[in-house]
């Protein structure tokens, strides 16, 4: 959005996205005075924009950039409304990253009067259940921890407590002292983030090429490469990397 | 061959992935996405060709593998979309003309006004003369050469893990993938390119009965893998099922897509950022921006990176290219460098996978192009040394390879989901997850129909497909073009559900369907059946 594009704005249009900014500007303020508003906050918008966004979205991103300003969102897109849920009942668990998981579910309205009316009804709760295998049985449960919802919420991210382990989820309304299965999510493998240890007899030279790979410089037990500073991206960060400094000198 | 391939000191394998998202609108003259393909077309995909026709007039013999996008491909081919392909290079030509004129009193702007006139005709001509609108057939010439491997991705890029639960819609995304490649190129392809490197562990089963043997993985995804990886990221792993990882090498990725310290900021290359379209007067330049008062970037860019300065320095072509020759140098001196070091702990022949993004080349670093001509012919030149490969050839040298599994990963931002999952784009799930149930809904419903309703349900799965690009909720994420990426993906939830509200109250409108069909018109072959829990 150039300030050109602004000044060929109405006066009423500037209001309205200011006011869809959380702007607020008393009526009679002069155009040029709306207009170095709306400028001021593109500039900070796109600054903050760009210090969130790694420098591999930032790569992508070229296919998609025409202009050098960023587009100004008019509401074009709120023609169509999406329903906010379909009224079914359901729980799904996709992983994000090896540490968080996101979670959305559904009850059926006839399902939330029933258990809402229940007699001794206290609150719906959301149980995140370790499993040591993908499939789901009773015997399978090596723990769990609950998180309280409310029956206006739908989707949450969750932190989980172990790497390489199994996860589902299970939407449950506390009634008087017991609790009870509403419905319960697909499982999950979350996934390592650390090289695994080399198995006994080993006699490559494995340690050296993983490190010669850009990964970890230490080795012996399951030893992981710390966090996601170390991930590399997709384009990758400047730090020390003494290999590939040589590699690239 | 491949006792020579083993003597060598290394293998590069050079891997490039060529992907827009569908992007067509019959219903506007002119669609400012659009120009996305356009773009793509003039800065990378016809140099790429141009330089490949040189390489082959000089007895360069290359093996250089490229993931052409079934959306891309489809496009690439679209009358529509052709045409106004041509319209806009004659846009812009009459734009380069009218500089020439505009320009005379600054020399060195008029000469780069006078280069994009030659650039742009010259693609114009090619365009028109030798591809007949077609790129494809050259690409599929180059394939019959023996030059590309050219592969495949899924049908609408779709990042696989956020899709896991449905294995029916995993199956049809690769299965259309490839039927779209065969069409094209008469050639089952033997790799394939899983977007964005989304792997998820068991992908693998869904490549193996369609004969792909290897996909490229973020490096991490390799490294972390159940057992770890004897030969670090230089051989691929064997999936237990067969199928092989190949890994992004991080030392050759850094050299070229590090945008501090990479190849492509160096400063006597082209600047991406300055243009036309900003620099000249509003009344001047409307009738080459968006809708007459938007600016946007025209592709006339007329400065060279310089520095942190607005005082940019002309762009100089010569100068450039000179230093993409030099850039190549080095990129394989240090490329052989690493070989020599790995060869030291290695069994067998090392390979240095290099996968990029096509349009990187080009589009991004308009010099990146020449940087790969001069890599290839550098490459011919020390053969006794390094060999440019496919990761197919490599295969074929040493087709045992350490089994085990890879890890969840992807090349996106901190390497895992995250950048197609995220509070900017997160409420697209709910929806597309529920297309994927209904559409398998319909496909119970209406096991075998004919006529109008198989239309309505091969309409239904392609905006099923379309809905799951990975593209949208990365525009969402990255923060450009967000209104239009939010709207691509209401229209295809809009449009499926009508249609299966349609199906349900058995009122399908034929006038309706007819113009969507002409819209969304990607995979004319799409049988809905695809989504059959025993297709």
């Amino acid at each position: 959005m150039t300030e050109e594009r602004l000044y060929s704005l109405s006066y009423e249009q500037l209001l309205e996205i200011l006011t869809r900014g959380n702007f607020h500007v008393t009526s009679g303020v002069d155009k040029e005075v709306l207009v170095s508003l709306l400028m001021e906050a593109f500039e900070e918008d796109k600054d903050e924009r760009e210090e969130l966004n790694n420098l591999a979205i930032q790569m992508e991103a070229r296919k998609f950039s025409v202009s050098r300003d960023e587009e100004l969102d008019l509401g074009q897109d709120d023609d169509l409304e999406l329903p906010l849920r379909y009224n079914g009942t359901s729980a799904t668990l996709l992983l994000r990253d090896p540490s968080w998981v996101f979670c959305f579910w559904d009850l059926e309205d006839k399902k939330v009067d029933e258990i809402s009316n229940s007699p001794g009804f206290q609150g719906l709760i959301l149980r995140v259940v370790e499993l040591n295998s993908k499939e789901y049985s009773s015997e399978n449960i090596l723990d769990y921890f609950d998180i309280p919802i409310k029956f206006n919420d739908y989707r949450r991210y969750i932190n989980l407590p172990s790497e390489d382990s199994c996860y589902c989820v299970e939407i449950r309304a506390q009634v008087e002292e017991k609790d009870y299965l509403i419905t319960r999510s697909n499982s999950i493998e979350t996934t390592r983030e650390y090289v695994t240890a080399p198995r006994e007899n080993d006699k490559s030279n494995s340690d050296e090429l993983i490190r010669l790979s850009g990964f970890s410089a230490e080795f012996g037990e399951a030893h992981g490469v710390s966090g996601y500073q170390e991930i590399p991206q997709r384009i990758i960060p400047i730090h020390d990397l003494l290999d590939e400094e040589n590699f690239n000198d | 061959m491949i006792e020579q391939l083993k003597n060598k000191k290394g293998m590069i394998s050079l891997v490039l992935h060529a992907h827009l998202p569908f992007v067509r609108h019959p219903e506007y003259e002119r669609f400012l996405e659009e120009s996305w393909l356009f773009e793509a077309l003039s800065e990378t995909y016809l140099p790429l060709l141009r330089m490949f026709s040189r390489l082959d007039e000089d007895n360069i013999p290359f093996r250089l593998t490229i993931s052409l996008s079934p959306t891309l491909t489809h496009m690439l081919q679209d009358p529509l979309l052709q045409q106004r392909y041509v319209n806009h290079l004659n846009m812009l030509i009459e734009l380069a003309y009218k500089e020439l004129n505009y320009t005379t009193g600054n020399p060195g702007e008029n000469k780069m006004a006078r280069m994009y006139h030659e650039l742009y005709s010259l693609n114009l001509s090619e365009y028109e003369g030798v591809y007949e609108r077609n790129i494809l057939k050259k690409f599929k010439y180059f394939q019959e050469r023996g030059y590309l491997e050219i592969i495949t991705t899924c049908a609408t890029h779709s990042f696989l893990p956020h899709y896991q639960n449905y294995p029916e819609m995993i199956r049809a995304q690769i299965l259309t993938g490839l039927e779209s490649h065969d069409r094209i190129f008469s050639t089952q392809p033997v790799g394939i390119w899983l977007p964005e490197c989304g792997y998820f562990p068991g992908v693998e089963e869904y490549l193996k009965p369609y004969g792909i043997q290897y996909f490229m993985s973020s490096a991490h995804g390799l490294l972390y893998s159940e057992d770890r990886p004897v030969n670090g990221l230089f051989s691929p792993i064997s999936c237990p099922n067969g199928v092989h990882a190949f890994a992004r090498d991080r030392a050759s990725s850094r050299a070229v897509w590090s945008a501090t310290d990479g190849y492509p900021g160096d400063p006597a290359y082209r600047d991406f950022y300055r243009d036309l379209g900003f620099d000249r007067p509003l009344d001047y330049i409307a009738p080459y921006i968006n809708c007459g008062v938007n600016r946007v970037n025209t592709g006339l860019k007329y400065y060279a990176i310089t520095d942190k300065t607005d005082d940019k320095v002309i762009y100089d072509p010569v100068a450039a290219a000179y230093k993409a020759e030099e850039h190549a140098a080095h990129f394989l001196d240090n490329r052989i460098k690493q070989c020599e070091v790995l060869g030291q702990y290695m069994d067998r022949t090392p390979i240095i996978p290099c996968p990029y993004d096509a349009e990187l080349f080009g589009h991004w670093w308009f010099e990146g192009p020449l940087f790969l001509e001069a890599l290839i012919r550098q490459i011919h030149d020390k053969s006794d040394e390094i060999a440019l490969v496919t990761p197919s050839d490599y295969l074929k040298v040493y087709p045992r390879n350490q089994v085990t599994k890879p890890a969840f990963s992807s090349w996106g931002d901190k390497g895992y989901g995250q950048v197609w999952l995220d509070g900017n784009n997160d409420w697209i799930y709910r929806h597309t997850h529920k297309l994927i149930e209904r559409m398998q809904e319909l496909v119970n419903r209406f096991p075998d129909e004919k006529g109008l309703k198989e239309r309505t349900l091969n309409q239904a799965a392609r905006e099923v497909l379309l809905s799951q690009a990975s593209d949208w909720p990365f525009i969402m994420k990255a923060g450009t073009t967000v209104p239009y990426a939010r709207k691509r993906i209401k229209e295809h939830i809009h449009n499926f559900n009508y249609i299966y509200d349609s199906l349900s109250r058995n009122t399908i409108k034929t006038e309706w369907l007819t113009r969507l069909e002409k819209k969304d018109n990607i995979f004319p072959f799409l049988d809905y059946r695809v989504f059959r829990k025993d297709y």
